[in-house]
């Protein structure tokens, strides 16, 4: 490193780190680290040991405090980290502080619990830095995942990018690894201490004070300088453990006004992390990559081994053989011998004490990838790749900070045998008709799934809200715990304690904003909580349904009351509904409400055409079960008075027409009367034909079968009318006989045989023929291209 | 003697020498130089090297991947042969010539395969007078690069392996995992492996009619892939040291031109992405835009304006070469490289003082 400066700077810079940074006689020992690196922790725990502080402070926002005691206790397992989420106007900030079992700071918080010392977070708040500075807002963006250790400003320096070259490393990871990690270890503190030192002292110099400033690192380091001043009242021997780039920040002499600005309402929790989420290479510029392989070197390094980096590569081949065989991978293991080997020459050529993470990597690649390297041939090194960054997550000990709901949730986990100690989307797959536990678990789903924890997501299964796929019996669930499903809990602990009481307040919030008159609404919502299983919301639900019902004077929000009703009615056992007497009153009042309504629909708004029909539809069918003759009677009645309102769409008059023919109320005829009224009518009325139609077969597609004369009129009118009109008539008439199934098509063809006395087969097969058509197409497509070449069209 | 093309060991006998005596690194059995010292043989070094009172410059030879190249060497000096693929001119060859002149000082130790390649020629075959005089003995036994390589403890090249048949080239399983070959003719017939014996095989996985591996001959080699650059200083930078070099060996002494070079790699290296520095589609033809591709037109272009015009490089003599590297494997790509002269270079025509005289040249491509 010394070759790049000059001798004299050098020379300054580790005059300055002897005497003022690391020197174990002063009040104040300076610790420069970078966060998550296990020869940092190594050789803290040296200087811990050396120096014998009376207290710890850490770089750590100091409204956090109060977790230390959480996050020291031994039932706490990195990865853990703290949660911070507060609101400004309109946005909100969200942060997370990881600790993993060899981060620095989690290694002095144990340390200091080991020698009953204090230890204490000094920096700003994660808040009150953002609220503090002037474009704050600006620097971390809305809702975004934001790591406390942005180390971009150590990493990205033009410094570090002229040292990779000339120490012939690829990047800032494989550098530090090279000079601070392996070689790290084997060097006295002392040395260590100024090596970490210099290097961030020359990082920090590539940014002039603004940038500084603008970031942040200014404001913070007067605060934490402050705090260091007031313990210096009360304790003899600090050890202040930070960050390297702000050592030089800690120790110069810069006086720096600042007014701190605190964020209202920080939330702060001690949460669980996992190693996929710690790994910088995922995304958050938080310190090293390889998780679980620096895990595994420091876990070396507590054993005392004298090549720990060796001992953690050797870990991983073994484990990664199984791997690659469990996915049918032909790799043996002379394939591990060989990379094993190729590590160590590597590390040799590459002047490494031993082989670290990217002569692994390296070894891997080279022995393991058989062919041409592309996707095909990947497999291996993807898979170290994820052996390296681990799938563990941590757990936090039981406290009274401890979130209550992620608490239940947890427990729910375990009740129902969910896997949540492993990131990764795991399968689920309920019985839901069989067993009562697997319906809970279902409850359960479909709770973490309405709160937007994004913990699972249905894959198989009914979906009652929107009727669909009803007939299944089985539901699939994905599900995968992580820490952002953590956050999004914490975030809902504010509905209630457990998870199926924030889902009932969310919910019932929810319901506070809807109209009272909108009954299908409310339905709706009294479905959603059945399916969550909360059943004492679903009873009040269900009274707000009653009276919204006496309110409700709409008749589609009526009749889609009455189908979610129906619903709950069909699938009583399924809901574990236990009043059902009170259901099915209710049931028959919505009935009652909807049929009596039946005689307005006389004008519809023409977009509500459809859904009248199928509500009329749906309204017969129900009728159909009733077993009362006098709620029959009102409902055919209604029907009459409908069909002789004059302005009733023609598509109405079909469904009513053929719902009355089915009741017996009319005479089989008048189906085809009517009919023949549009077909021989005015040419207006003519064009209601297939309207008429759509409306009579989506009731009743049989009696195209058994009256004749319908066909026949049919076929007359075609014949009848010009061309124009045709055309007009025609897609409605094709929407029309979409309403049969191929059998029916089939026996709808042999009538039209009959009529005109030729084959079915003539029938059948089309008029023109594919290859015709295209050719015709063809032939339209050259004469436009042809007439826009002369500019005729 | 003159050559035409010296070997790796000549033409950088100076480097190798100066390289070798200041090599303190440990060096693996019967090798010439130390891993690092190879490495910097291949990629450079920053300072001259001192060399009987001289400063001898370490040039960089390879562009591409460095981290590759330390993997490749410390491949070699283990367990498995090295098995370098990639597709056709991105200097597969090249590397392994390199490799092996600075290894074990020779890369002339080549089995150079082909369809007709035989079981004799890979391990050995007889001097039949002798055989007929003297009988199986190592007088009438004529050996192979193969045999020759693991008698003296070398490096054994052996260039595109996938042409040749299956059979034979499973020849080599059992002697890189035993390193050890059996002539059962004779009594004793056994050839064991010295220290320093390594493959170094190269094969191109994209030409048709190529003879896939074998999985258990996969298993005894580390296979690193070579990719073309896709950098056009780097590849221009390329262009004008091979170019350069090949003019001389040709006894053509002349200078390079530099924005030649770099009209010419920008050429090569869209029509081999697809895609143009602006960042548009383009169709790539079907021929290899190798960097190897791009040198000779340069050669050519440059001997024939040397010769016919007695003046360097003409860009009316790059575009008619041009043209013969591109259209090889079909018609239609004749079509493409004219399309990406109307669209790109004729775009690039208006602004770029030397894009304008090379669109001028676009009717020599018919």
């Amino acid at each position: 490193m010394g070759s790049l400066l000059q001798r004299e700077e050098m020379d300054q810079i580790n005059k300055l780190a002897a005497e003022e940074v690391y020197n174990l006689n002063k009040q104040v020992v300076y610790f420069p680290i970078r966060h998550h690196s296990p020869a940092c922790s190594y050789h803290l725990k040296k200087t811990i040991e050396a120096y014998q502080p009376s207290i710890i402070l850490i770089e750590g926002p100091d409204n956090s405090n109060h977790l230390i005691p959480i996050l020291a206790n031994d039932q706490t397992q990195p990865p853990v980290s703290i949660y911070y989420a507060y609101t400004a106007g309109e946005r909100k900030y969200v942060c997370y502080f990881p600790f993993l079992s060899y981060s620095p700071e989690y290694v002095a918080l144990l340390e200091a619990k080991r020698l009953q010392i204090p230890a204490a977070f000094i920096d700003l708040g994660y808040g009150s830095r953002l609220e503090s500075l002037e474009d704050g807002h600006d620097l971390k963006k809305h809702n975004e995942k934001q790591s406390y250790h942005d180390e971009r400003m150590l990493s990205g320096s033009s410094f570090i990018q002229q040292l990779c070259a000339t120490l012939k490393c690829r990047n800032f990871d494989e550098l530090w690894e090279k000079v601070f990690e392996i070689e790290g270890i084997r060097k006295t503190t002392a040395d260590f201490v100024k090596e970490v030192f210099a290097y961030c002292y020359l990082s920090r110099k590539c940014y002039d004070d603004a940038a500084l400033e603008a970031e942040g690192d200014l404001i913070r380091e007067a605060h934490m300088r402050k705090k260091i001043e007031e313990t210096k009242q009360t304790h003899d021997r600090i050890l202040v453990v930070t960050g390297g780039f702000h050592t030089y920040g800690l120790i110069e002499n810069r006086s720096t006004t600042y007014t701190v600005k605190k964020a209202k309402e920080e939330k702060v929790y001690p949460m669980v992390y996992t190693y996929q989420e710690a790994d910088q290479l995922n995304g958050y510029a938080s310190g090293m990559p390889f998780v679980h392989y620096y895990e595994n070197v420091w876990r070396a390094l507590e054993k005392k081994e004298s090549a720990p980096f060796t001992k953690s590569a050797l870990t991983y081949l073994p484990h990664l053989l199984k791997k690659l065989r469990d996915k049918d991978e032909s790799n043996s293991t002379a394939d591990a011998i060989e990379a094993y080997s190729l590590m160590s020459g590597l590390a040799v050529l590459r002047e490494k004490s031993e082989g670290g993470a990217y002569e692994l990597l390296d070894s891997v690649l080279s022995a393991f990838t058989k062919g041409e390297r592309s996707i095909a041939t990947n497999q291996p090194i993807e898979a170290l790749r994820e052996l390296m960054t681990g799938d563990g997550i941590g757990q936090v000990a039981k406290n009274d900070l401890d979130v209550p709901i992620v608490r239940d949730c947890k427990e729910k986990c375990k009740t129902h045998k969910l896997q949540i100690s492993t990131t990764g989307r795991n399968q689920k797959i309920l019985e839901l008709y069989a067993k009562k536990t697997h319906r809970q678990a279902s409850h359960f789903f479909h709770c973490m799934q309405f709160l937007g924890t994004e913990f699972c997501q249905k894959e198989a299964g009914p979906d009652w809200m929107n009727y669909k796929h009803v007939n299944l019996v089985r539901e699939t669930w994905r599900y995968g715990y992580s820490s952002y499903v953590e956050a999004r809990l914490i975030e809902a602990s504010i509905y209630g304690g457990t998870v199926q009481e924030a889902a009932a307040q969310k919910l019932e919030d929810m319901v506070k904003e809807l109209p009272q008159h909108q009954s299908h609404e409310l339905a709706k919502w009294l479905l959603q909580a059945i399916v969550m299983g909360l059943e004492e919301l679903g009873e009040r639900l269900f009274e707000l349904v009653e009276q919204s019902v006496k309110q409700d004077g709409h008749f589609l929000s009526l009749c889609q009351t009455l189908k979610v009703l129906t619903i709950l009615h069909e699938q009583k056992r399924l809901f574990g509904l236990k009043e059902t007497a009170r259901l099915e009153r209710l049931v028959d009042d919505v009935y009652y409400e909807a049929v009596t309504k039946i005689a307005l629909q006389s004008n519809p708004h023409p977009d509500e055409w459809s859904q009248v029909a199928e509500q009329l539809k749906f309204l017969y069918t129900i009728s159909e079960q009733k077993q009362a003759e006098v709620s029959r009677e009102i409902f055919s009645d209604q029907l009459q008075e409908l069909l002789h309102s004059d302005q009733l769409p023609a598509n109405l008059v079909g469904v009513v027409t053929a719902i009355l023919c089915n009741l017996a109320v009319l005479a089989r005829e008048e189906v085809s009367r009517r009919a023949r009224a549009y077909m021989l009518g005015t040419p207006d009325q003519i064009l209601h034909t297939a309207p008429y139609l759509q409306g009579v077969f989506l009731v009743a597609r049989d009696y195209l079968f058994y009256e004749d004369a319908l066909l026949n009129d049919l076929n007359q009118m075609i014949s009848s009318i010009s061309y124009d009109d045709f055309v007009q008539v025609v897609p409605e008439l094709r929407l029309a006989f979409t309403y049969f199934s191929p059998m029916e098509i089939i026996m709808l063809s042999e009538k039209v045989a009959t009529l005109f006395e030729s084959p079915v087969e003539d029938v059948l097969s089309p008029f023109v023929d594919e290859k015709t058509m295209r050719e015709a197409r063809r032939l339209d497509l050259r004469i436009k291209e042809e007439f826009a070449k002369w500019n005729l069209i | 003697m003159e050559t035409m093309k010296p070997p790796m060991e000549e033409l950088y006998a100076a480097q190798l020498s100066a390289l070798r005596s200041n090599d303190t690194g440990a060096k693996p059995p019967n090798w010439l130089m130390s891993p690092k010292a190879v490495r910097d043989f291949i990629l450079g070094t920053d300072k001259p090297l001192t060399y009987e009172g001289e400063k001898i410059e370490i040039t960089k030879k390879f562009y591409g991947d460095d981290v590759l190249i330390e993997r490749a060497i410390v491949t070699l000096a283990g367990n498995r042969g090295l098995m370098l693929v990639g597709e056709p001119g991105t200097a597969k060859t090249m590397l392994s010539e390199l490799l092996s002149a600075a290894i074990s000082g020779t890369s002339t130790n080549t089995i150079q395969g082909t369809a007709g390649t035989t079981e004799d020629m890979i391990k050995y075959s007889w001097n039949y007078a002798m055989l007929l005089d003297k009988g199986p003995s190592l007088q009438a036994l004529v050996p192979s690069p193969l045999y020759t390589g693991m008698n003296k403890g070398v490096i054994t090249r052996f260039e595109e392996i996938t042409r040749c048949p299956f059979e034979v080239q499973d020849v080599l399983i059992s002697i890189l995992s035993d390193k050890v070959m059996n002539i059962p003719e004779m009594e004793d017939g056994i050839l064991f492996a010295k220290p320093g014996f390594n493959i170094i095989a190269t094969a191109n996985l994209r030409d048709k009619g190529v003879n896939e591996m074998s999985s258990a001959l996969k298993r005894r080699f580390n296979f690193e892939t070579i990719s073309p650059i896709n950098h056009v200083k780097m590849e221009a930078q390329i262009i004008e040291s091979q170019a350069k070099m090949l003019l001389k060996q040709s006894g053509v002494d002349i200078e390079i031109d530099r924005d030649v070079v770099e009209i010419l790699a920008t050429t090569f290296m869209e029509l081999r992405t697809g895609e143009t520095r602006e960042g548009y589609k383009i169709d790539s033809p079907q021929s290899v835009m190798s960097t190897a591709e791009a040198v000779s037109v340069y050669v050519q272009s440059a001997m024939t304006s040397h010769y016919y015009e007695n003046k360097p490089i003409s860009l009316e003599r790059l575009v008619q070469n041009m043209l013969g590297a591109v259209v090889k494997e079909n018609q239609k790509d004749g079509g493409i490289l004219k399309t990406y002269f109307t669209k790109v270079v004729k775009e690039r025509a208006k602004e770029e003082g030397l894009w304008g005289a090379y669109y001028n040249e676009k009717k020599w491509i018919r």
